[in-house]
């Protein structure tokens, strides 16, 4: 399996690992076997499940008519679901649910705490 | 010294939704009509550069071969939606070091393109249409800078009456009015279909020489700057500030160094309108106006903005969109437009082209 497959696999189990430099000492992402600064071997590491809303809006396409944004988990920032209706951008969220979906990362967040 | 590099001539076929030519034919039909013109002796083409997203094999070659050219490089570059002016930077560098004296480049695209969705972006998660990183863009700009839908629709309106006068244009026959754009269909908030633009087919050609090859041209015009700028690919990881677009900010400083000029210097401009939001924050990034005063921007009159009637109004066929750009400033200083979207009094234009929500951007300075 390669990294992402790795990766993906664990999304499974509900578990978002990340690839994290242990001599930098910060998450590597989008995941990368080596660490983009001092090039030295990344190691798994599973992500904070605390962020903050940067940016959302409300998607009208069919089959994914909802409210979507950008998260950021500890410098991770990834595209995902809110699932709450009442939040606002600059508010801290929390993933509750993620998954693979065709081949992507599928992730849920909201304002609440689990 | 580094040479400059002129451009000699170009063709922009008109854009379709679909047709059941080959990516060579199109190439081919929008070539041979530069080099029926064209004072540049056929035998001294000495570069071939295709420009698109297509993964069909050997395009550079089958082209020279189609055309009869045997050049010292014939190649294809693709850079997403930002491979046109990728393309001519290539041709450029080419002709500015010596190299090459007579480029031609070749931007051609079918509809159902690869280049529609970048796929290596797992930070888009499941929402991996370009215009969802677009709508976000917008969302940030409302918040910050109170721009509004009657913005996003203003430049809608006016791009989409330029292409109406653009024979070339694949929205040349159809008329939308504010209200039409207003009530279209809503996609992602804020934005709606009459502010996206639509992939399409098309083929926009060009020919790059020498300075010593531009003694032939009949009405050559000069490269003053050509920049780009690449800060990655992943949307959600590079664009930490969905205020501005780093690339074209980056781009654009270079280039009007290189050229030693300012943003009040332009007279005509192609921005990059893949979506309505993106004509407004380039005009900030780029530096026509300060950051935030963009919606202001629209109905000024001082800069000419996509007179072709931009992605919105002309289509994007991916490869081929920023050779289409490139020509329409061409086309405009060497005052050779029909239909009446000629601007008068033009000497120096201004070429932005950008992909993958702006994760790179190109910034060319033309003038006459
Ligand atoms: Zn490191």
């Amino acid at each position: 399996m390669n990294l992402k497959e790795t990766i993906f696999e664990k999304f499974k189990d509900g578990i978002f690992l990340n690839t994290f430099c242990p001599h930098c000492k910060k998450q590597i992402w989008p995941p990368s076997n080596n660490c983009k600064d001092c090039f030295n071997k990344t190691v798994l590491k599973e992500i904070e499940n605390k962020g903050i809303l940067l940016e959302m809006s409300y998607s009208h396409i069919p089959k994914q008519e909802n409210f979507f944004g950008i998260g950021d988990f500890s410098g991770i920032r990834i595209l995902g679901t809110i699932v709450e209706k009442n939040i606002k951008v600059n508010d801290s969220i929390t993933i509750y649910n993620i998954k693979i979906i065709d081949n992507k990362i599928s992730i849920e967040f909201g304002n609440y705490n689990k | 010294m580094r040479k400059t590099t002129a451009i000699d001539s170009g063709n922009t076929l008109r854009f379709q939704k679909v047709s059941d030519q080959s990516l060579p034919e199109l190439a081919c039909k929008s070539i041979i009509n530069i080099l029926k013109e064209t004072k540049i002796d056929k035998k001294e083409i000495d570069g071939l550069i295709v420009s698109s997203c297509s993964t069909e094999q050997y395009l550079g070659s089958i082209i020279s071969e189609m055309i009869n050219i045997n050049p010292k490089i014939s190649t294809k570059i693709e850079n997403l939606c930002n491979s046109g002016t990728s393309a001519i930077f290539l041709a450029h560098s080419l002709i500015s070091s010596g190299i090459c004296n007579a480029v031609i480049v070749t931007g051609i695209e079918k509809q159902n393109s690869p280049g529609n969705k970048l796929l290596w972006d797992i930070t888009r998660g499941i929402y991996d249409l370009p215009i969802h990183w677009a709508s976000l863009f917008a969302k940030t700009h409302f918040r910050y800078y109170n721009t509004s839908e009657e913005d996003l629709a203003l430049v809608s309106e006016k791009n989409h009456k330029n292409a109406n006068e653009n024979p070339n244009a694949l929205f040349y026959n159809k008329k939308f009015s504010f209200l039409d754009i207003m009530n279209s269909k809503k996609i992602v908030d804020p934005l709606k279909i009459l502010d996206c633009c639509y992939p399409c087919e098309g083929a926009s050609s060009i020919l790059l020489v020498s300075e010593k090859f531009a003694k032939k041209s009949e009405n050559p015009i000069w490269i003053k700057g050509i920049s780009q700028n690449n800060q990655g690919a992943s949307f959600a990881n590079i664009s930490s500030d969905l205020r501005s677009v780093t690339t074209t900010k980056t781009a654009s400083k270079e280039a009007f160094n290189q050229a030693n000029l300012k943003p009040s210097d332009i007279d005509i401009a192609e921005l990059h309108d893949a979506f309505t939001i993106l004509e407004i924050m380039a005009y900030e990034d780029i530096g026509f106006v300060e950051k935030g005063k963009g919606s202001k921007f629209i109905e000024q009159d001082s800069i000419h903005i996509n007179t072709r009637g931009g992605l919105l109004g002309c289509g994007h066929p991916i490869g081929a969109t920023g050779i289409a750009q490139t020509n329409e400033i061409i086309l405009q200083l060497q005052e050779k437009t029909y239909n009446g979207r000629q601007r008068k009094n033009c000497s120096r234009g201004l070429v932005h082209n950008m992909a993958a929500a702006g994760t790179s951007s190109t910034i060319i300075i033309l003038e006459k």
